[in-house]
């Protein structure tokens, strides 16, 4: 029983109030995309659930719809839409790109002074090469702090990561149906650019680090989107004991180009878990939606359960869910209003949090972003406060 | 820009002309029309668009129905003009014609009446028959109809959408649905 209370407190702490500040951010994926009828991810993402290499496709898109306009609406999207601005041309069937992302944050909670700092985010390059119907992908990157569970080199800090490196082969001629094998994303939920909501943190199901190496096999056709992922390990983490085995996936239905609604469901079993340090059957099962109901609004919500069966320390059951309002009064300008919430399981009262976001586009590859983020985190002594803002400058090439 | 027209079943003009078997009825302009078509791209994209321009009139013994093809809208304004200037080339080619043998058409009062007509459709400078299915109910004197069909784009002369890798399918499913009065 001590040690159950232990090991809640160590997961309660971890998880609500420091993995902002370990978290280094991922790639982009935007569903709020569906505003444009884009119920799908695939033609504008290499990866078939979304983020990623952008396609060529995927980059017109970006300049036409995603970024600020000044004066005239787009007849094309500009040559600066291509790699590196357009310094660079390259076949549709080789994608390269790379994306930068510094942040700014300051953290004050109850009772302690405020932290501020600055984050390298991410720094990574990344391509995805198809030939004839074979696939290969891969991103390399650098992180002064946190995604150890993608890292390639040993250290505390400062190291390698690759956080997807994947090969595949498009069992159809346009790519709907891809099976592949590697180091993937989770397929599980909403793929939020959010990495850090707790429906991606307590699923473990972010585009930060929490990748596995697997098998998976994705469907996009017609209104149905979904995709599978038998879970062999994270094979960038040592002992094998800490490696996590089991499933993950979705299966989304689109029944209109303005709303898709999904489930989603993993189970896995880790040795020692990577946090708990414990035997860990680990499962989550929700369900999430997108909609739109007009260019200006889109709608995200996502709600999970989360079940720990902790050989011979009980269990831990619990839940996470959000819903986001993005509003885009100007193409470029994006307000956002997330409310979240959460349960890590145990002694451990309920979590609740609410992001106010502004996102500006402003140019092409190039993006601001601030976020205040104010929570109560539930802890085995009762809530405590916290106020974060998260001013982050990104740029892809 | 992906756009793919593949016309099926074209129900509404039946509806509206078809009031009674034996009566010649005449229709009042279509009220509140909405026409829309859906194309399919790769990997489940679907595109659709919309155009509340449709209008109603009888030729001899058909019903012919008419929508005007410029105001189509898919909701990207570069897909737009796409769609009308390089596949459709409205500027060639405004509307999109469909007529149906009135005598093929069956509205009586009472439920929901539905029925598959042979149609000939006039688009982008060609004429093909296609098979329309319509569903009509007929309240008082206002006759609310909707129907569809589909189409094969390169039937007519419509090159298949094709934009940075991502190729529009060549078939398309057109609906349409109004109302009207009929004497």
């Amino acid at each position: 029983m001590k040690t159950k209370r232990v090991i809640t407190r160590a997961a309660a702490l971890v998880l609500g109030l420091l993995l902002p500040l370990l978290a280094a951010s991922r790639a982009d994926a935007y569903p709020f995309m569906i505003r444009h009828g884009y119920t799908g991810c695939m033609p504008c993402h290499a990866d078939p659930s979304g983020s990623g290499p952008l396609t060529s496709y995927g980059r017109a898109q970006s300049d036409l719809l995603l970024r600020s306009r000044y004066g005239e609406a787009a007849e094309e999207p500009g040559p600066s839409s291509g790699l590196l601005w357009g310094a660079v041309t390259l076949p549709d069937d080789v994608r390269l790109g790379g994306d930068v992302r510094e942040g700014f944050l300051a953290t004050k909670v109850d009772g302690a002074a405020t932290q501020k700092s600055s984050i390298l985010m991410r720094a990574d390059l990344y391509a995805d090469v198809l030939w004839w119907r074979f696939r290969a992908a891969g991103s390399l990157g650098y992180a002064p702090v946190g995604a150890l569970n993608a890292a390639l080199t040993r250290g505390q800090s400062d190291n390698l990561v690759s956080r997807d490196h994947w090969l595949g082969y498009q069992i159809d001629e346009d790519g709907s149906w891809l099976v592949r094998a590697g180091r993937i994303t989770l397929p599980f939920g909403i793929r939020d650019i959010e990495h850090t909501l707790w429906v991606r943190a307590l699923t473990r199901t972010d585009m930060n680090d929490t990748q596995q190496d697997g098998v998976a096999l994705s469907v996009s056709k017609d209104q149905i989107r979904a995709e599978v992922m038998a879970i062999l390990g994270n094979y960038q983490l040592r002992p094998d004991d800490f490696r996590e085995r089991g499933y993950s996936g979705y299966g989304e239905w689109a029944p209109s180009t303005h709303l898709a609604i999904g489930v989603s469901s993993l189970f896995t079993r880790a040795r020692r878990d990577i946090y708990l340090g414990v035997t860990d059957y680990r499962q989550a099962h929700g369900v999430f939606a997108r909609y739109s109901p007009g260019p200006l609004l889109a709608v995200l919500a996502e709600a999970d359960w989360v079940y720990q069966s902790l050989t011979y320390h009980g269990h831990l059951g619990g839940y996470a869910a959000m819903v986001q309002a993005d509003l885009e009064p100007i193409q470029g300008i994006h307000w956002m209003v997330t409310g979240e919430a959460k349960n890590d399981g145990g002694d451990v009262a309920s979590s609740f949090g609410v992001w106010f976001s502004a996102v500006w586009f402003l140019a092409p590859h190039a993006d601001v972003r601030l976020d205040e983020i104010y929570q109560t985190i539930g802890t085995p002594s009762g809530n405590v406060g916290a106020l974060t803002a998260l001013l982050q400058l990104h740029a892809f090439l | 820009m992906e756009f793919r027209s593949r016309i099926s079943r074209v129900t509404v003009i039946a509806a509206v002309l078809a009031t009674s078997a034996t009566s010649r009825a005449t229709f009042s302009k279509a009220i509140e029309p909405v026409v829309s078509f859906t194309a399919v791209g790769p990997a489940g994209m679907k595109i659709q668009g919309t155009t509340p321009e449709l209008d109603v009139a009888e030729e001899g013994d058909r019903v012919v129905i008419s929508v005007r093809l410029d105001h189509l809208q898919t909701g990207i304004g570069l897909r737009d003009r796409h769609m009308k200037e390089k596949y459709l080339e409205v500027g060639q080619f405004p509307s999109a014609r469909l007529s149906i043998q009135r005598s093929a058409l069956k509205i009586g009062d009472g439920p929901s009446s539905g029925a598959d007509v042979p149609a000939t459709l006039t688009l982008h400078g060609k004429t093909r028959p296609v098979s329309v299915h319509y569903d009509a109910k007929k309240s008082g004197a206002e006759i609310s109809v909707s129907g569809g069909f589909s189409v094969k784009m390169t039937d007519f002369g419509i090159a298949v959408p094709s934009y940075l890798g991502v190729t529009v399918k060549p078939d398309v499913d057109v609906t349409a649905r109004f109302r009207t009065t009929g004497t």
